[in-house]
């Protein structure tokens, strides 16, 4: 599915939210998972946003992904959060980033290892 | 569109249900219920879950007679927002596989990873029922036959957070979307896209922000599980192991409480339970009660609903009510033990360790410092048995902060307790990184200093629950129940002696 008709299908809670673009290549686990789970924090309370709508490009799939960001999750106790899958590949990744409007890129890993990497440097 | 529509010709687009340790009133006996938390001890599987779990009655559409008081809520939400909802028991949801496209499942711990729960399963070595029941239900031919025909299926409850730790299940069962937290605001708008077909979120976590208002939280449409109702949402007390305490503090206006007990009475339910984190903070100032508004509540509740039981009380305010206000004797002599020999609620003692009380519940003991943490306890044992309300305990051991001292002085605690008619479960701190690690609670979990601990809540409990039994279990068409818990009963007694062995060979064989 193309990145760009899940953004045209956001939830009420989603509409009023900070994006953030997550693209995860491994587990995020203890300190890493707090300071990503408080940098996301602060960057919505710096917009006013006490929601984080996260799109994850991930190579680990879905809902396999779930297991690897699952610690940025429950370090969250403040914002609402909502988590949806955009894809595994760079050329998905390309796709979603142009789809939205200026989102925060968070990558954890390298984006080397997402699939078709080498349309990242095209 | 809204309201609730009887009729025999119903068709629901959007089915709520959960698996039989959910549906299930228990016999009418509330604390019965934990018994599904546990594995199959000393009888039959089969026998077990008919004690713990008996089947409830159902309509010709299969719509439960009383169903949870959380998927009730979601029912209402529904309701009201205009879908043709319902809540099915599980054995009839093959009855509305032509119309259902979104299956809506709640739960209090799909997976037994959270207490009491998954301390039995790392000390037994044994499934606890619950999560045997989740997976026989998901795995059942209606559920299996709803995924092929593309039905939405969406997780939520307390355990939603559980599945973040059974991807495996997620991937096998096909869950469309998980949602975590309070879903009164949230819940239609993703019903909605469901049924349009639209992409869902994987997972939902409701924050502060979009928890709903007490003008925004319905009343339920169909009986609750035992008459429970709740009166309040969240807690002040902030305790670090508490999730409740991250909510905001909200007080169910009195005609919103009488509403759902009326739905309760008029299905036929004969008690109602008092559903708060704190029955006795209901419209408090801070953490000291008020008897004005306890008194008003007890009144006008017990005017409709025969009997009454509260589901959770602090020990502290439990001294202060009666301290300053005679309240507790109060609300006992005046109002309750008029329809009834005596009163049940789960109250938290964690530990009996001053130091460690100040660093994992500050502000449990308030208005009485930490310091005197030990003291409140047992006063308030001793005010509960003079005033015949029998609580059920929990202890948390295995904190990271703990000290083998803090041990020590929960087991000192606990002697002083010994007068006093109550059951002490306690409970293991289990890090969310060991859940899935059966070896873990052998290595890691369970110390030397925990085993004289856990034997004296083994024993203190043994001890009273056969003086209880008897009358918490009577009538004449519970008797098999009755016998079936003194089965159980008996069977721990004959192997009371083999747990200290048997936990020290597990402490042993981890060196």
């Amino acid at each position: 599915m193309r990145a760009g008709s899940l953004v045209r299908h956001l939830l009420e809670l989603e509409r009023e939210s900070k994006e953030f673009v997550l693209v995860v290549c491994r587990n995020i686990e203890g300190e890493d998972a707090k300071s990503l789970a408080m940098e996301i924090l602060q960057r919505s309370l710096r917009e006013g946003k006490r929601r984080a709508l996260i799109h994850v490009i991930s190579p680990l799939g879905r809902p396999g992904y779930l297991e690897a960001v699952r610690g940025i999750i429950q370090e969250n106790i403040s914002l609402s959060l909502s988590l949806r899958y955009a894809g595994s590949s760079a050329r998905e990744l390309m796709d979603l980033l142009e789809s939205l409007d200026n989102p925060d890129i968070i990558v954890v890993g390298s984006l080397e290892e997402l699939e078709d990497a080498p349309h990242l440097r095209s | 569109m809204g309201g609730f529509v009887m009729g025999s010709h119903e068709e629901f687009e959007v089915v709520i249900t959960s698996d039989r340790t959910m549906m299930s009133n228990h016999h009418g006996k509330e604390f019965i219920g934990f018994m599904t938390t546990g594995p199959a001890i000393g009888m039959p599987e089969k026998l077990w879950m008919w004690i713990a779990a008996p089947k409830l009655k159902v309509d010709e559409l299969g719509r439960p007679v009383e169903a949870p008081y959380g998927l009730r809520k979601v029912e209402a939400v529904l309701q009201e927002a205009g879908f043709r909802a319902a809540i099915i028991d599980p054995d009839h949801l093959h009855k509305h596989l032509d119309t259902m496209k979104v299956l809506l499942v709640g739960h209090h711990d799909f997976f037994a990873y959270g207490p009491p729960s998954c301390e039995w399963w790392f000390m037994t070595g044994k499934e606890p029922v619950n999560r045997i029941s989740f997976r026989r239900f998901m795995n059942s031919p209606a559920v299996r036959e709803a995924r092929r025909r593309g039905v939405r299926i969406i997780m939520g409850g307390p355990a939603a957070w559980q599945w973040l730790w059974a991807i495996d299940e997620w991937r096998r069962w096909g869950v469309d979307c998980v949602i975590d937290g309070e879903a009164e605001l949230v819940l239609p708008d993703v019903v909605e896209a469901a049924l349009r077909g639209e992409p869902l979120p994987d997972y939902i976590y409701v924050g502060r922000s979009d928890v709903p208002s007490v003008k925004e939280i319905p009343t339920i449409k169909g009986a609750s599980v035992n008459g429970l109702v709740e009166i309040m949402r969240g807690c002040p007390r902030g305790c670090r192991f508490c999730s409740v305490t991250l909510r905001p503090l909200r007080f169910m206006p009195l005609d919103h409480i009488l509403k759902e007990v009326e739905v309760n009475v008029r299905a036929g339910i004969k008690n109602t339970i008092l559903h708060s984190e704190d029955v006795l903070l209901y419209h408090a100032d801070g953490v000291k009660p008020r008897p004005e508004p306890l008194i008003r509540l007890h009144e006008e509740v017990l005017k409709v609903t025969p009997s009454i039981s509260w589901a959770h009380a602090s020990l502290a305010a439990v001294k202060y009510a009666e301290e300053k206000h005679r309240l507790i004797s109060k609300l006992m002599n005046d109002l309750i033990l008029t329809r009834q020999d005596y009163l049940g609620v789960e109250v938290g003692i964690e530990t009996g360790s001053p130091r460690l009380a100040k660093i994992i519940m500050p502000a449990k003991s308030l208005p009485y410092p930490p310091e005197q943490w030990p003291d409140v306890v047992e006063d308030a044992f001793r005010i509960m048995h003079e005033n015949h309300i029998v609580p059920a305990a929990t202890l948390i051991l295995g904190l990271p902060e703990e000290r083998p001292e803090d041990v020590v002085a929960t087991a000192e605690l606990l002697d002083r307790l010994k007068p006093y008619r109550s059951l002490i479960v306690p409970m293991f701190f289990v890090p969310m990184g060991a859940l899935k690690n059966r070896d873990w609670f052998r290595k890691h979990g369970l110390r030397e200093e925990h085993v004289d601990v856990l034997v004296q809540c083994l024993r203190h409990s043994m001890r009273w629950v056969g003086d209880m039994v008897d009358w918490y279990i009577a009538g004449a068409s519970l008797t098999p129940v009755r016998a079936g818990i003194k089965l159980f009963l008996s069977f721990v007694r004959r192997n009371v002696d083999r747990v200290r062995p048997a936990l020290e060979e597990m402490i042993a064989s981890a060196k």
